[in-house]
């Protein structure tokens, strides 16, 4: 048999064969997959940019599929009793927001397709809302149970806002997971949240829960900045800050000529020099800005903002004018 | 091969994505640590430090049609820092489970793959299974193209005989 003849019918009888992964390598993989964390992106504020730039949400809808399971009472006896999701993540932020008594709990269920979505817990800091959850079924679960959800504040569908979070093992038939929502338009005090769950990894399904949600806002320091730096045509004024337990946010204006409009990035260091990551950035209009970085630790005695472009040296330089040190204390 | 949208998406940080591109290498990375490595345990380490080297360092991919090519490339770096450790290790799976391998239902042909010694199987895999180039195996596996060549060469005589063998035991034949 000739090379090539050879080689083909190799590749044909191979290929007939499908590989399967086994069970424990295909778990490592989902779990792997699962456990990445959020890649920190540095967001820059684009030519009219008005929405809220933050990790896609999902905005799949299923109508018409009943959500409540007749037998919900044995299901839930059956889901394990995790007291915080929060503790056990690893967002040190939220522990210390556990700790403290901040959240509410919630203990809402909801169950379709053989699986259980409670809601543990939820802390709005006025700024960015966290909710701690819990998935679980008794057939077990595999690695990949990234959700979809859309949110209603008020039964108002939520437009405008960016989510991100991260879902964990806790046993062979549990995952739990952290939900971070972050939304251009300051929301009320007090609302009725809803969160529908449409898709759990690759299952499909209906899973509605709707709770009360209250700002707490007794930790948040507010610092009216109200300062502004001028360098050539371009203008920067920071309004003020807010210092909150699970987010850092600052409001500012940028103002530059039209036709020398830049992409810019704001970036912002505390008094050891540590960049502290943008969470989310929304345009307010007016060239008004609100950006949400992580939280800012409060023995920090002033921090910097500084401008940045993409990846260009002699424009950094330029724009280091425009940066800032606001004290803290 | 996942779409240049998907890898471009990945690339910019879009974590969704990366998870999917990934979905659809799956069964290759398992393939070729499979045949690199003994254990299932193995296999599982080496894909899961692929996927979070991969993960880490996916922004500085310059060309995305390279991506399978990439991704490969540090699976097999991966196994092989796996295979310098474990040297002088027997895993227990491999101990203890000698004679599952030979109970499972496989076509011949991959039954004589298998057989293969590890140098031959790991080129069989991208060649026959993966349709690499030589060129790019060459890369892929830090070896020159004609060791590429002479490794398949010498593997398609063994898999021959092998299948040859096999074949003439499947009809009853004896062999004098």
């Amino acid at each position: 048999m000739s090379e090539n003849k050879f080689d083909q019918k190799m590749k044909e009888n191979l290929k007939k064969n499908e590989t399967e992964i086994p069970k424990k390598v295909q778990m490592r993989i989902d779990e792997t997959l699962n456990s990445l964390p959020e890649r920190k992106k540095t967001r820059f504020i684009k030519k009219g940019v008005a929405s809220v730039v933050a990790a896609v949400a999902s905005a799949t809808f299923v109508f018409g599929v009943g959500y409540h399971n007749e037998a919900m009472a044995d299901v839930l006896k059956k889901v394990p009793f995790i007291d915080s999701v929060f503790k056990l993540s690893n967002e040190t932020t939220l522990k210390e927001v556990k700790n403290k008594n901040m959240a509410t709990n919630v203990e809402k269920s909801a169950t379709d397709k053989e699986m259980t979505v409670q809601i543990k817990e939820v802390i709005y800091d006025g700024s960015r809302i966290s909710i701690g959850y819990v998935i679980h079924s008794e057939k077990g679960l595999d690695g990949n149970n990234n959700p979809f959800i859309d949110y209603r504040v008020d039964g108002k569908k939520l437009s405008n806002y960016g989510a991100g979070g991260s879902v964990f093992r806790y046993d062979a038939n549990t995952f739990m997971g952290v939900m971070h929502l972050d939304t251009a338009k300051k929301l009320p005090e007090r609302f009725e949240l809803e969160m529908h769950f449409t898709k759990i990894g690759r299952k499909e399904g209906n899973w509605k829960l709707s709770f009360p949600v209250r700002e707490n806002n007794s930790e948040n320091k507010t610092i009216l900045v109200n300062k502004t730096k001028i360098s050539g045509e371009r203008k920067v004024t920071v309004e003020k800050m807010t210092l909150a337990p699970t987010s850092t946010e600052v409001i500012m204006e940028l103002e530059q000529p039209s036709d020398k409009e830049m992409e810019l990035s704001f970036e912002l260091k505390n008094d050891k020099g540590e960049k502290l990551d943008i969470m989310a950035l929304s345009g307010l209009g007016d060239g008004r800005y609100k950006v949400i970085y992580e939280p800012l630790d409060k023995e920090t005695s002033y921090f910097t903002l500084t401008p940045k472009s993409r990846n260009d040296a002699d424009t950094d330089k330029m724009l280091k004018k425009l940066g800032m040190k606001i004290e803290f204390r | 091969l996942p779409s240049e949208k998907e890898i471009k998406l990945a690339r910019k940080g879009d974590k969704n994505a990366f998870v999917r591109i990934i979905k659809e290498q799956e069964v290759s990375m398992y393939r070729i640590s499979k045949s690199i490595l003994k254990s299932e345990d193995e296999c599982a380490d080496a894909i899961q430090e692929t996927i979070l080297k991969a993960y880490d360092s996916i922004h500085k991919l310059k060309e995305v049609k390279y991506f399978k090519t990439w991704l490969i490339r540090i699976l097999i770096n991966q196994c092989s820092a796996i295979l310098k450790k474990n040297e002088n290790i027997i895993s227990i799976e491999e101990w203890m489970m000698p004679s599952e391998k030979e109970d499972e239902k496989v076509l011949e042909v991959q039954e004589a793959v298998e057989r293969l010694s590890d140098e031959l199987k790991l080129v069989v895999t991208l060649y026959y299974f993966e349709d690499f180039g030589i060129k790019t195996i060459a890369e892929m596996a830090g070896i020159p193209e004609g060791t590429v060549k002479s490794r398949l060469s010498r593997a398609r005589t063994e898999l021959a005989i092998e299948l040859g063998s096999e074949n003439e035991r499947g009809v009853g034949n004896v062999r004098k």
